[in-house]
């Protein structure tokens, strides 16, 4: 049987930058999204 | 001034293409008219006049934006307490195609938290009043940008319809609205409330002005799973006439429940179809009559999973109350949401709830595929179908927030199309008491181009006069 890859080839493209993608949380660390600790 | 604010859309892009009125001319009398809003309709201006291409087919022609599309560093918060302030680093799709076409940001304007809601009373930010008179509300959720159209603070509009949000204010304010089939406009961008039924489109003064904005909006977009871009070019519309075009008038939605002025104006629309060649036929929708019920299960269960995303870690409000993760994500929520977001979290939520699946979102679903069904027949025999778009004219401020299925009962008109993914404009038909009654017009999937044609016809045989809204 005769197969054919449907999916596309995985090439990385640009996208937020994570400056862009903290520039609006409420706290971060300037690498990530700060959270209290869920075992407080 | 005046004379610019009173030019259509497509007759002000036209002005600036032959070069007798300058796109700065242009934006500075919206400018002026949006600073002086009395009616609430909108909740962020644009401060510095955009540069406009040159020679793009919109002209400089200002646009309103509903709060709901995300516009890149101008406050998107849907109208709600918890987005206030936020600016996305992105900007909607159908925001971004029109300001390329030559229509730039005018402002921001005012709706129904979330888009849910008939009145614009569920905004966080305070309720728009219809220009027609104050004391009544524009409908909703677009009811920021139908007002502003009609008042003639803006020249157009960019809204949303899940339910009807596009086309009831469109009626309830005496203007042109249009809800295009399902995946013809991008929804990239679009704060999403229910996503298999959200889709944005035109709020303007009259229907060239909707063809004209349609025709910039649509189009396949790969940051939108669902786009499906449109098969043809939306073209503008010339018809004067109705000869041959078939109309179909369902009794189920064109019965009791209507208010007698509204049945009114329906009856002579109907006999203008008439006077202008058409004709009028009844062709049933059993099903329609479950609509509501099904869509108030729908929309709920996808927005309870849309909303999830609001937690308050990567954007908007944020509680002061963080000792624990889980009250940091409580609070915040609590404190964010307004009282009918917070109801339709709950059904949703409920309505997707392990055991209940297939009970509540199953039968909604299945009865979604009976309504889509009975449009596909009806449109084997007619070309269209028409009812009023409303049932009532514009309600008082505070009349029906205390009954939420009253206030559902307003979209009991225009929920139909929506579960059918089909499009569905609403013209202005006549006045009632002295409030404006919007006829609707529907048509199989990517039949725009038709549904204009024949509103245009109808548009111009009624001579409905808006000015009186924009004094």
């Amino acid at each position: 049987v005769a197969l054919e890859n449907v999916l596309r080839p995985d090439e990385p493209r640009p996208s937020l930058s994570r400056d862009a993608a903290l520039a609006e949380a409420p706290d971060s660390d300037g690498a990530g999204f700060r959270v209290p600790s869920p075992g407080a | 001034m005046s004379e610019i604010v009173e030019l259509t859309a497509a007759a002000a892009a036209e002005r600036v293409r032959a070069g007798e009125l300058s796109p700065g001319e242009l934006w500075d009398a919206y400018r002026e008219r949006a600073a002086g809003d009395s009616l609430n309709a909108f909740l962020w201006l644009a401060e510095d006049a955009p540069d406009v291409p040159v020679g793009a087919p919109l002209g400089g022609v200002p646009l309103a934006v509903k709060d709901l599309f995300c516009t890149e560093g101008v406050p998107s918060a849907a109208a709600s307490k918890i987005l206030e302030g936020y600016r996305p680093p992105y900007t909607a799709t159908a925001v971004e195609l029109l300001a390329d076409a030559g229509a730039p940001m005018l402002g921001k304007t005012n709706m129904d938290e979330f888009a849910m809601g008939s009145s614009n009373e569920n905004s966080a930010f305070g309720a728009v009043r219809n220009p027609w008179d104050q004391s009544r509300v524009p409908g909703g959720s677009s009811g920021g940008s139908a007002a502003a159209v009609a008042a003639g603070l803006a020249p157009w509009a960019i809204g949303t319809d899940t339910g009807g949000s596009i086309r009831q204010p469109a009626s309830l304010c005496g203007i042109v609205g249009l809800k295009p089939t399902y995946g013809s406009v991008s929804r990239y961008g679009m704060i999403a409330f229910a996503s298999s039924l959200d889709q944005a489109g035109p709020l303007t003064r009259d229907v060239s002005d909707a063809a004209l904005m349609l025709r910039h909006m649509v189009g396949h977009d790969k940051c939108d799973s669902t786009s499906t871009g449109h098969p043809d070019e939306i073209a503008l519309p010339t018809a004067e006439r109705l000869d041959g075009v078939r109309f179909g008038v369902p009794p189920e939605l064109t019965g009791e429940g209507l208010e007698p002025g509204v049945s009114a104006v329906f009856e002579a629309t109907l006999k203008r179809i008439e006077e202008l060649g058409g004709t009028v036929q009844d062709v049933s929708l059993p099903h329609s009559g479950h609509a509501i019920s099904a869509y108030y299960v729908i929309a709920p269960a996808e927005a309870s999973a849309n909303l999830a995303r609001f937690d308050g870690v990567r954007y908007g409000h944020r509680t002061e109350h963080t000792e624990t993760l889980l009250s940091l994500y409580e609070q915040t929520r609590e404190e964010g949401f307004g009282p009918e977001v917070k109801r339709r979290i709950m059904l949703g939520t409920y309505a997707l709830s392990s055991g209940y699946y297939d009970a509540y979102y199953g039968s909604a679903q299945r009865v979604r595929t009976k309504i889509a069904e009975d449009f596909r027949g009806a449109f084997d025999a007619v070309d269209l179908i028409v009812t009023p778009t409303s049932p009532t004219v514009a309600f008082g401020i505070g009349e029906r927030v205390d009954d939420p299925w009253s206030m559902y009962l307003s979209d009991v008109l225009t929920v139909p199309m929506s579960l059918a993914g089909i499009p569905a404009i609403s013209i202005p038909g006549g006045l009632s008491e002295g409030l404006p009654v919007g006829i609707q017009l529907a048509g199989p999937a990517f039949s725009e181009s038709r549904i204009l044609d024949a509103a245009h016809a109808l548009e111009l045989a009624t001579g409905f006069d808006g000015s009186v809204a924009r004094a």
